[in-house]
């Protein structure tokens, strides 16, 4: 396990323009000698199906370690991330501007709710 | 009882002894060589015959006078030191047998043997295999290798259990921790999003810019591993390196705000780097627990009733063994007193001392002849 984290050193990003700007300004921008980068702007043009091609292109590749993605864009792939158990690359939800963070929504979370019922939280 | 039988027979037996030795004396022409013979086989019938009453295990009063009535007339009729030699040889013979059988102590040879045995075998199965059980052949170091598995199977139990518990203790911990970051990061990205609003008002749209400006990543993470009890838990750190890829993004007017709005994501990319350790520690804890708990279950409910099952067994088939053995030598015993009954009953009726002790009956007779 811990021969091929250690090149998981990136953090990819799927969201809304805004969220990705912010993050590429703080320095998590990274484009390989192939072209690939390691973040995905969501805009009302992008179609599901490039949504998912790039979700998975991020978990299959093996420099990443988190991923990233607004848990508005997380909903329209809601049933990959239901099946998504590795561990490697983590995948977190975050908020975006115009969605604010709903923990009932977020598939970790309801993991965690189902083990322990809802008078946890 | 039985005594005072084989003294009457004695005495019948006495009686038609010494008419025959009378016989014996006026017809002293005879052929010896025709009388062995038709006596050997006499004595032989009566040998078999008292085979048969041995290896019957019931008690009948009847069966067990058959053989010393056949004994006696067989042994009367040859006074011969001889014949009576032939008859002790194949009683002799007879009970070599039982013995050898006896000191085989097969297992499955014994219970081949006598169907009573075997029955007492079936029942015993049948309270010892009331659940699964391995596939041991019932023996004392059998027994002692499943007693010791069962010992480790126990240790092993207490101390996956002692491991589950202390990585449910951490993963509740992780639980609670990753609840507090999510509501924390719901802030921070607010923060952020609200800098880069800023941003926007102050320096117009900068988005492009920034995309095609992202060449090499300066905000990296490392994995790191902890350890809980026996399981590698990663955990990131974020690492800041390389130059700062935007240090010339506005210039012209808004500098200030984007060098602020990088800051305040710089943090939050902190505090969601934090939060994806700690989601990656609660995937691979899940899926530890399962694990361990699994086996916790597997070796608490299978392997030790398997194995207690497996003890039991072997227990039991011991016991039925100590049993056959102590029934067999009791059998040994008693064919011994009849043997013993019948030759002091021919000394009675030969009118000779009954049982000089530790003189075998053929040096003994041979004595008189």
């Amino acid at each position: 396990m811990s021969v091929y984290q250690k090149d998981r050193s990136l953090i990819a990003v799927i969201g809304d323009e805004d969220t990705v700007t912010g993050l590429l300004l703080a320095g998590i921008g990274h484009v390989d000698s192939k072209q690939k980068a390691n973040f995905l702007v969501v805009d009302s043009k992008t179609t599901l199906p490039t949504i998912e091609e790039s979700f998975i292109e991020f978990t299959r590749r093996k420099d990443i370690g988190i991923i990233l993605i607004n848990q508005h864009v997380a909903d329209d792939i809601r049933s990959m991330l239901d099946e998504y158990h590795q561990a490697f690359p983590t995948v977190l939800e975050i908020p975006s501007k115009d969605h604010p963070y709903d923990p009932a929504k977020d598939s970790i979370l309801k993991r965690v709710q189902k083990l322990f019922g809802d008078d946890q939280r | 009882m039985k005594r005072f039988r084989d003294a009457l027979e004695a005495q019948k037996a006495g009686k038609t002894l010494e008419e025959w030795e009378e016989k014996r004396r006026e017809a002293k022409n005879e052929s010896i060589q025709k009388e062995k013979k038709a006596l050997g086989q006499a004595a032989k019938k009566a040998a078999k015959r008292a085979k048969k009453a041995f290896l019957e295990t019931s008690q009948d009063g009847d069966e067990k006078l058959e053989s010393p009535q056949a004994l006696n007339s067989a042994d009367i009729k040859s006074s011969l030191a001889d014949e009576n030699g032939m008859v002790i040889d194949s009683k002799e013979k007879l009970k070599k047998g039982i013995e050898k059988k006896a000191k085989k102590g097969n297992w499955m040879a014994s219970k081949k043997k006598s169907p009573a045995l075997v029955k007492g075998n079936v029942t015993a199965d049948r309270l010892a295999s009331s659940g699964a059980r391995l596939n041991v052949f019932p023996t004392r170091m059998a027994l002692t290798t499943l007693k010791n598995r069962l010992k480790g199977a126990n240790t092993g139990h207490s101390l996956l259990k002692r491991k589950s518990e202390a990585l449910t203790r951490r993963f509740r911990e992780i639980v609670k921790k990753i609840d507090e970051a999510k509501r924390k990061m719901g802030k921070v990205m607010q923060v952020a999003s609200f800098s880069y609003a800023e941003v926007k008002y102050s320096t117009g749209d900068i988005s492009y810019q920034v995309r095609e400006n992202a060449k090499i990543a300066q905000l990296k993470v490392k994995a790191r591993q902890e350890n809980v009890s026996g399981v590698q838990l990663p955990a990131f750190d974020l690492n800041v390196d390389g130059q700062n890829a935007f240090e010339l993004t506005g210039l012209g007017r808004g500098g200030q705000q984007i060098q602020k709005c990088k800051e305040t994501y710089q943090k939050a990319v902190e505090v969601l780097v934090q939060l994806a350790s700690l989601q990656t520690a609660f995937v691979i804890l899940d899926e530890v627990i399962k694990v361990t708990n699994r086996r916790v279950n597997a070796i608490e409910h299978v392997i030790i009733p398997k194995l207690e099952n497996t003890i039991r067994f072997v227990q039991s088939e011991l016991d039925e063994m100590d049993r056959e053995e102590f029934f067999r030598l009791k059998k040994i015993q008693a064919k011994k007193k009849i043997r013993k009954d019948i030759e002091d009953a021919i000394r009675e009726a030969a009118g000779l001392q009954p049982t000089l002790k530790n003189v075998p009956f053929k040096i003994f007779l041979s004595r008189f002849s």
